[in-house]
């Protein structure tokens, strides 16, 4: 289920747009994941395989991570067994164009961007797109179209 | 002249439509024309739409294509089966979409749809791209976003859409091929009478004219395109050939009219030898009234052999392949005719033979005219060579053109090797008689004996040449008679000389008759004058004594006035006398001494040392310092004569012969006397010949007359030679001739019959 989680994880990059400076000044893309080796190891296989132009930086992040090494981070998941951290983070990186994802059901909620959930066999995703529209970040309609739900200016 | 006409096209439709009719060759032009022309645009039509259809359908395809995977990018990306067949479901509007499937990145299917229903969905295709099939299409696109592989889509389509339009356009030509061709056929059915009519309507006024020969048809058709020009054409060549048509006529009736009227026999014959025209002259020849001639054959005509004799020579004829002639025979009621028959191969243009042609002129007369011409001119020819003159006909210009048989004899020449040439080329010594040709020719006279001499072969020859001026058919000419006169000259000059001897011998011997008697007296007064005053005589001393005086007184005074010498003188002088008279005595008689059997050798070696004795200072010859050659011919027969008469003409001879010698001034080698003694033909020859000064030609003319002597007066008589002349020619019936020797030197010649014939023996007893 991890795996399928990463893959779904690294194919959110493809429908997703951050802030045009953002991606230009550092012509990359860095990930940050939060306490789990096992995703670590994942994201880099598959970063290794991709033929994108755009390059990808794997960050592995510790519990205590200072907020600048989260901000510069344009994709943080903080996975369920670290919940307990998820107010924290979103704390220090709202108004900055961080897509938050991660697979705890309140996570939109809490004020996360997007999560990963287990439907039947399949993995399905939500996603709060006033977030995302308030930190800059904006999906493509192929992506929106796939979500199970959509958070909509917050009023759900 | 044929020229040939196209022949029909090697295309089998052109030769289909060579046969046709002008209309229908029209027709069949324009159909085929049209409907190539129709067939080449619906066939370009039909494949430019379909292939447009074609490429249009692949656009389609292939944009649908891209739709679908555009839109299903999401499905495949985060794997989500429902909105992938609803993506796919979208395809159903297209009529011609069979199946669409969406694979996953791993190849798994994610979608799939079939318009049938079914949900067997397709493998995954190992390949990229479009694939066309049978009646399929398939696309196999593989969706990527952003460099990342998300899946394959699959198009199935159906291409049954192309063939139906494939269908309904094909029809719709083959619609609009049968309308346009039946419109076609109905315009140009109307239109080809535009041509065809004009066409046909020459075509029926050539008929007309082929079929009757009237040529004076003429075509009306005026119009300023090529068949007016056609027409006429057609017209002025129907003018040319009627004019040629009344101009063959003309000409055949004229070459009619000459055949008929000629006076040879004209005739023609097919290869098998059947008569395929005579003329009228054949006809009154060959008198058949009978059998037609025209279609039979010389066998059927004429006799076996005669036939046979034709037929050869035509097939010689017709062998050759050209012009041949020959005289044939041909019995005729008045006899046998000559013919000269002329044969020539007739050919067509080809150069085959077709035909033999033959021309026979009967030339019995001509051919007698000429037998008896030529046994005429034989006839002459006999006459001319068997005259006994030489006769050379010269042309004006001095060519010899004609030389009898006694001309070659003179010449040594044949009549061949001697016409054409000059006469003064062939003859030289004949050089003087071409002004006489010329003259004789101008004044048409006969130019008169004219003689010439020349040596030849050690004698003289004597000709008389006459020249006569040819007259007839006004062509100039002459004609020589040469004769052979030498003997004739020979026998005037004896003539001559024997008539001179004969009257000089008269005179002589009257003459010598009566000064002998005086003579006689005169030599016998001064013998007796000289014996007394002999002083031996004893008469004389008698009277002396008588007359008181001596013998010896008288004698010395006789002695020394001379008288004594003078005495002498007329002595000598008076025997002198005497020998003349007793020579012309002997001249002038008629010798009654016998024959007698002589051996000359003897005689003439006698007479040389009779010569030798007869030496005399005052004369001044030796006789013992000349050398005498002697050729004598072995075993002479003995000859009858004379030998005292023929001793004198030797010693005479012998004589004179040394007085030359000794009177020669200068000398070149030892003085010689050469004696030849040979016989030839009955005759016995004499030569006696010295190397002296020899005697000139004026003189030899007369040493033989009498009284001519070119010694000094006094010391000949001038009447040795001409005793000697008359005893060899007159007694003995003999020849004397003299020559000249060179470089200098006299040759005698005598020639001495061996036998007395009867005629000079009864002439001799007169």
């Amino acid at each position: 289920m991890l795996q399928i989680k990463a893959a779904f994880t690294y194919r959110f990059l493809l429908f997703t747009r951050w802030p045009e400076q953002i991606t230009t000044s550092r012509g990359s893309i860095r990930i940050g994941i939060v306490e789990n080796d096992t995703l670590v190891r994942l994201f880099k296989g598959l970063s290794s395989k991709q033929t994108s132009p755009k390059r990808i930086e794997v960050v592995p992040l510790s519990a205590d991570a200072s907020p600048e090494i989260l901000r510069s981070c344009q994709l943080l998941y903080i996975p369920a067994a670290n919940h307990n951290l998820v107010t924290g983070y979103l704390q220090q990186v709202a108004g900055y164009p961080v897509l938050t994802i991660s697979d705890t059901d309140i996570f939109l909620d809490q004020g996360g961007m997007i999560t990963l959930f287990r439907q039947r066999n399949n993995i399905r995703f939500s996603i709060n797109r006033k977030k995302a529209t308030a930190a800059g970040i904006s999906f493509s309609s192929q992506m929106l179209k796939m979500a199970t739900h959509i958070v909509e200016n917050g009023n759900d | 002249m044929t020229n040939s006409i196209p022949q029909p096209s090697r295309f089998f439709i052109l030769r289909l439509l060579h046969n046709f009719s002008i209309r229908n060759k029209l027709l069949s032009v324009m159909m085929i024309t049209s409907s190539v022309a129709m067939i080449l645009t619906g066939v370009t039509f039909t494949l430019y739409q379909s292939l447009y259809f074609n490429s249009r359908l692949l656009q389609d395809l292939s944009s649908q294509a891209e739709v679908i995977s555009q839109n299903s990018m999401g499905a495949l990306a985060f794997l989500d089966a429902v909105d992938g067949r609803d993506t796919l479901q979208s395809l159903k509007t297209v009529d011609s979409m069979l199946s669409a499937t969406l694979f996953d990145a791993q190849g798994q299917v994610l979608a799939s749809w079939q318009r049938d229903g079914s949900n067997i969905a397709p493998p995954l295709p190992q390949w990229q791209g479009v694939r066309k099939q049978r009646s399929h299409i398939l696309v196999a696109k593989p969706i990527h976003k952003e460099g990342q592989f998300l899946g394959t889509l699959l198009l199935h389509s159906s291409s049954s859409q192309m063939t139906t339009f494939l269908t309904n356009s094909l029809l719709v030509m083959a619609l609009l091929f049968l309308l346009s061709t039946a419109i076609t056929l109905a315009l140009s059915h109307y239109l080809q009478g535009v041509i065809s009519a004009p066409i046909n309507y020459l075509a029926r006024i050539m008929e007309e004219v082929a079929s009757v020969q009237k040529y004076s048809l003429r075509s009306e058709l005026q119009s300023d395109d090529e068949l007016g020009a056609l027409s006429s054409y057609f017209n002025s060549m129907l003018s040319t050939i009627e004019h040629r048509d009344t101009q063959l006529q003309e000409s055949q009736e004229l070459l009619q009219a000459i055949i008929n009227n000629t006076s040879s026999v004209i005739y023609l014959k097919d290869m098998e030898g059947r008569y395929l025209l005579v003329n009228r002259r054949y006809r009154e020849v060959v008198l058949t009234q009978t059998k037609e001639i025209l279609g039979a054959t010389d066998t059927e005509l004429f006799p076996p052999d005669l036939a046979e004799q034709f037929s050869r020579f035509d097939a010689r004829v017709l062998e050759a392949g050209r012009l041949l002639e020959q005289e044939e025979q041909v019995p005729h009621e008045d006899g046998i005719h000559t013919y000269i028959s002329a044969k020539f191969p007739l050919r067509r243009p080809t150069g085959e033979i077709y035909a033999l042609a033959g021309i026979s002129t009967d030339i019995t007369e001509r051919k007698n005219a000429e037998i008896e011409l030529r046994q005429l001119r034989n006839y002459l020819d006999n006459v001319i060579d068997s005259m006994p003159s030489a006769l050379i006909g010269v042309d004006a210009q001095g060519k010899i053109t004609r030389w009898n048989h006694e001309a070659e004899l003179l010449s040594g020449l044949t009549e061949p090797e001697a016409t054409g040439y000059m006469l003064d080329t062939v003859l030289p010594e004949f050089k003087e008689q071409l002004q006489k040709v010329q003259r004789a020719i101008s004044h048409r006279k006969v130019q008169t004996a004219d003689r010439i001499c020349y040596l030849k072969e050690g004698g003289h020859l004597h000709k008389e040449i006459t020249v006569y001026p040819l007259v007839a058919n006004r062509i100039e000419g002459a004609v020589l008679r040469v004769d052979d006169i030498t003997e004739r000259v020979q026998i005037e000059e004896m003539m001559i000389q024997t008539e001179k001897m004969m009257s000089v011998g008269g005179l002589a011997a009257g003459m010598a008759h009566e000064i002998n008697n005086p003579l006689g007296i005169m030599i016998q007064a001064v013998q007796n004058i000289e014996r007394r005053v002999s002083p031996q005589l004893k008469a004389n001393l008698k009277v002396a004594e008588e007359c008181h005086t001596s013998v010896d007184t008288i004698h010395s005074y006789l002695e020394k006035r001379m008288i004594l010498t003078l005495i002498e003188d007329i002595r000598v002088a008076g025997a002198r006398a005497a020998k003349i008279v007793s020579n012309m005595l002997q001249f002038s008689r008629r010798s009654e001494s016998a024959r007698q059997s002589v051996d000359l050798p003897e005689l003439i070696d006698q007479t040389l040392e009779l010569a030798a004795n007869d030496y005399d200072l005052k004369k001044k010859y030796d006789f013992r310092h000349i050398e005498i050659i002697k050729e004598y011919q072995e075993n002479l027969p003995p000859i009858q004569l004379m030998e005292t008469e023929i001793e004198q003409v030797f010693l005479n001879l012998l004589k004179n012969a040394a007085q030359a010698i000794a009177e020669q001034e200068t000398r070149e080698g030892s003085p010689q006397i050469t004696i030849r003694l040979s016989t030839r033909d009955n005759s016995v020859i004499i030569v006696i010949a010295d190397n002296g000064p020899g005697i000139s030609a004026k003189d030899r003319n007369r040493v033989f007359e009498p009284f001519f002597t070119t010694k000094p007066v006094g010391s000949g008589t001038g009447l040795g030679l001409s005793v000697s002349y008359m005893i060899v020619t007159n007694n003995h019936r003999g020849k004397m001739e003299v020559e000249s020797l060179q470089p200098h030197g006299a040759l005698f010649r005598i020639t001495l019959p061996l036998t007395m014939d009867a005629d000079t023996r009864k002439q001799r007893t007169v």
